[in-house]
């Protein structure tokens, strides 16, 4: 109770930020399946913008040995990270430490960020012990708007994964399913939806997550398991 | 490493000036970069705004840059993929010189100014590479200045790259040794009229240089004591440049080290001192170098001599950015000059003309659109002598126009394969032959009269008594402005050569023979717009005869050029600046230049600009089939 208080009120503050003057952090987690109770992340992928410019070398991409042993077969065949990969890795516990301070002060944006988002929530409570309630955008949510709102075509409508989201706005889906690669090709599609948006003149946080706040789970695990035809 | 860094890496690699480097510097570069997206439309940098703050890098779209003077848009420049923007006003810290604008969804990396400064005082390739085009946009800006007041004027020099430092070097150098009292120095100086002196140690190296403003700076503002060794107040380390070094390496010295003067050695020992003012001079003498250089030849080979430097001329004006109407200006003022020049040579040689004569330039050189070396078009009236007279009048002017003939061909100008030339009988001709003609080519339009006249309509004089020439055009625009059969030939033969666009708007190119997968640019494109404006202007009646003159003049006067009038001027110029471009190349490999260019040679830019020019060429066609439908077979 006190904690959503607390939100709220941030809320009215970060609410009258220009976007302009907004740090991002544009996420992609990957992981070892979507089942959220069994399931856990195995690599995030994080790079920063400051309104509508990308930076290149502000990047986080960190690849996690995961709890569970029931590695899905499936989810190899996303990530190409094998097991036997992974046992290399360093534990979750100091990473995600170091994400929450890359992503300190910053406005969470993904792709079904809600995905991303939940996995991250839990294994943060869990390793930590640190309630992790940052405010996030979703990018799918902004553009299923732009096309309710006539500014982009309705034909794109039918579009949900990354790949065909990021073609049909003439960006060149690089590697994906690495989860740096995924972040970075979401940040470009952030950057020209918001820069859809600025022609409508939407320059304030308040208004972009009134259209694309992926805290409320208007879009569930679901959608995410469209977004990528197995 | 990486992956995304990696990728931007590998982008940057491509382009110069960072394929100099190695793969850690270009790494450090990287992961300072940003990546913005700039709408087609957006203004990325505001003439006299802000100064930019990042070296711009297009990754992906294209930008135009463009001053506004007084209201007129003057095009300086499209970029595209790998091209940069910024750098200037990055590295002044002064206000944005231009506009820039996205022409296209444009991608670009941002590379902070510190970082750019950062690799310029670090790498010598950068720093060259960044100065050189610095230079070459401040050549520029000077150019444009100078080029709404005179034509030739404003040719910019070759002469920076060219000319070795000893040429203007001043040579009256006093050295004084390091002890010598400020008092003195100032003395010397001002006996000798100088406005610096070098300063040498005991063993007599140059160690430092006292200037004018030293004096006034560290001595007058300062309060300091004149007996003290003028040691305490030189600017030092001194800089040397080497005799034989260009002017070019000289500004960049100057540049590098914030100074104004360099010490100038020969063969180890001091030969003089070069000072930034030096240069200015040079700059500011060397538009008319060409120019001057004609004017005191008195020979048909001393003439091809100084024309040989107009191919430098012509490639340093392309290299800097140069409108290709500019060019063809310059080049045309030139080559009238040369012309000019032979025929007073011929006055020389035959004694004065029995009576007023007008050389007129026709075809291309008469519109003032010639590229590299073309052919002689040219013909010659003479004032109607008196019967008696009319023979003696003809042999006097056809023994003239051979020896011009044979001059100009000396200077480099092939004679023309259709025999259009003054030297011709045929057009060498008294005032009122030259009516009758244009009467018959007008009345009775049919196969080579047509032809004749798009050729003869472009007249221009460009020496002897011009009033003959204004006579003859008051005559043809006189009677051809109602000759409705006579338009529509020419009409027809204007939609004659249609745009090479195929079905799919890609370019249709020639299908075997020397050319193929080419297209001639002068066919399809050069052309069907010259014989649209010339159209136009014989129906309103308008007298210039340059192609771009005539839109300006028929702004006001014709409506498909009112509504048409930006789009027509900017294809014309792409269409001639790529063919210039293209010569040129072909100049530097030392083949004859032609007109064919290969469109997968073009950027993605020039591809797209291509298309949409050929498709104003189509819609201006159809608006002329459909004005003159009656007429087109």
């Amino acid at each position: 109770m006190i904690k959503f208080f607390r939100k709220k009120r941030e809320k009215s503050i970060i609410s009258k930020k220009l976007i302009g003057d907004t740090d991002f952090v544009v996420v992609d987690t990957e992981l070892t399946g979507l089942n959220e109770f069994k399931d856990n992340i195995i690599a995030i992928g994080a790079i920063k913008m400051k309104g509508r410019t990308i930076k290149i070398g502000d990047v986080f991409y960190r690849t996690v040995s995961p709890s569970t042993k029931k590695f899905r077969k499936e989810s190899i065949m996303i990530h190409e990270i094998t097991p036997s990969e992974l046992e290399n890795c360093p534990k979750i516990d100091p990473i995600l430490k170091e994400f929450i301070e890359f992503s300190k002060d910053c406005l969470l944006v993904g792709h079904c960020v809600n995905v991303d988002l939940t996995f991250l929530k839990r294994e943060i409570r869990t390793a930590l012990r640190v309630i992790f309630e940052p405010f996030a955008i979703d990018t799918l949510l902004i553009y299923k708007w732009l096309i309710k709102r006539g500014i982009l075509p309705m034909h794109f409508s039918d579009k949900n994964s990354l790949e065909d989201i990021a073609l049909s706005m003439d960006i060149e889906p690089k590697e994906l399913h690495d989860a740096l690669s995924d972040a970075f090709t979401t940040a470009q599609i952030f950057q020209k939806l918001l820069a859809y948006l600025g022609d409508i003149r939407i320059f304030t946080v308040g208004e972009l997550l009134d259209i694309g706040s992926g805290d409320e789970s208007r879009y569930q695990v679901l959608i995410k398991k469209e977004a990528y035809p197995l | 490493m990486v992956k995304i860094i990696e990728d931007i890496m590998d982008f940057l690699k491509s382009i110069p000036p960072f394929e100099f480097l190695s793969d850690e510097v270009i790494n450090s570069v990287t992961v300072k970069t940003s990546m913005e997206y700039y709408p087609k439309g957006t203004h990325i940098l505001i003439q006299d705004g802000a100064p930019s703050e990042f070296l711009y890098i297009i990754k992906k779209g294209g930008v135009k840059v463009y001053r506004k003077v007084e209201s007129e848009e003057i095009v300086i420049d499209y970029r595209s993929e790998g091209d940069s923007f910024g750098f200037v006003s990055l590295m002044s810290g002064d206000k944005s010189r231009a506009n820039i604008v996205a022409i296209d969804d444009t991608i670009c990396y941002l590379i902070p100014k510190e970082t750019i400064l950062n690799l310029i005082n670090r790498y010598s390739e950068v720093r060259d590479f960044f100065l050189r085009s610095f230079m070459s946009i401040y050549l520029d800006k000077g150019y444009r200045e100078e080029q709404s007041k005179r034509a030739i004027t404003s040719t910019v020099d070759k002469i920076l790259f060219t000319t070795p430092v000893e040429e203007i070097a001043t040579k009256n150098v006093i050295t004084v040794p390091e002890n010598t009292s400020i008092r003195d120095a100032a003395k010397m100086m001002c006996e000798n009229s100088i406005s610096s002196l070098i300063i040498i140690d005991s063993e007599g190296i140059p160690v430092g240089i006292i200037t004018d403003k030293d004096l006034r700076r560290k001595v007058v503002a300062s309060a300091r004591d004149v007996n003290d060794p003028v040691k305490n107040i030189m600017s030092y380390p001194i800089i040397k440049i080497d005799a034989k070094d260009l002017c070019f390496e000289a500004v960049v010295r100057m540049l590098k080290y914030n100074i104004h003067h360099l010490l100038v050695i020969k063969n180890g020992k001091i030969d003089g001192i070069i000072t930034n003012h030096d240069i200015m001079m040079l700059q500011g003498l060397s538009p008319i170098t060409i120019v001057r250089d004609l004017e005191i030849q008195q020979t048909a080979e001393g003439l091809m001599n100084a024309a040989k430097q107009m191919n430098t001329v012509v490639g340093n004006l392309i290299s800097q950015g140069a409108k290709a109407s500019n060019i063809t200006r310059i080049i045309t003022e030139i080559n009238d000059r040369i012309i000019r020049k032979i025929i007073q040579f011929a006055e020389r040689e035959f004694g004065q003309p029995p009576v007023p004569y007008c050389w007129l330039a026709l075809g291309s050189e008469g519109r003032k659109e010639q590229t590299f070396k073309t052919d002689q078009d040219n013909a010659l009236i003479y004032t109607d002598p008196p019967p008696a007279q009319q023979e003696a009048v003809q042999k006097y002017f056809l023994e003239f126009t051979a020896y011009i003939k044979e001059n100009l061909l000396i200077c480099g100008f092939p004679p023309c394969p259709g025999d259009i030339m003054a030297s011709n009988p045929k057009w060498c001709q008294p005032l009122k032959i030259w009516k009758k003609y244009f009467s018959q080519w007008i009345y009775t339009p049919k196969g080579e009269n047509i032809n004749l006249s798009n050729i003869f309509f472009d007249f221009r004089g460009i020496y002897g008594d011009l009033s003959l020439e204004e006579n003859l055009r008051d005559y043809l625009l006189g009677i051809v402005k109602d000759q409705k059969v006579f338009l529509g030939y020419l009409a027809n033969l204007a939609v004659r050569n249609k745009p090479p666009l195929g079905f799919f708007k890609t370019f249709v190119v020639e299908k075997s023979g020397e050319h193929k997968d080419k297209l001639n640019l002068k066919i399809k494109g050069i052309a069907p717009i010259v014989d649209i404006i010339r159209l136009f202007s014989l129906e309103k009646g308008i007298r210039e005869t340059s192609t771009l003159e005539r839109i300006e003049a028929l702004k006001s006067k014709h409506t498909v050029v009112r509504d048409y009038a930006d789009e027509i001027i900017y294809a014309f110029e792409f269409l001639m600046l790529l063919r210039i471009k293209k010569q040129y190349e072909q100049v530097l490999k030392g083949n004859m230049p032609n007109n064919f260019i290969d469109p997968e040679s073009l950027s993605n830019l020039e591809k797209k600009l291509l298309k949409d020019t050929f498709q104003l060429i189509s819609k201006l066609q159809d608006i002329l089939i459909e004005r003159y439908k009656l007429m087109i077979i």
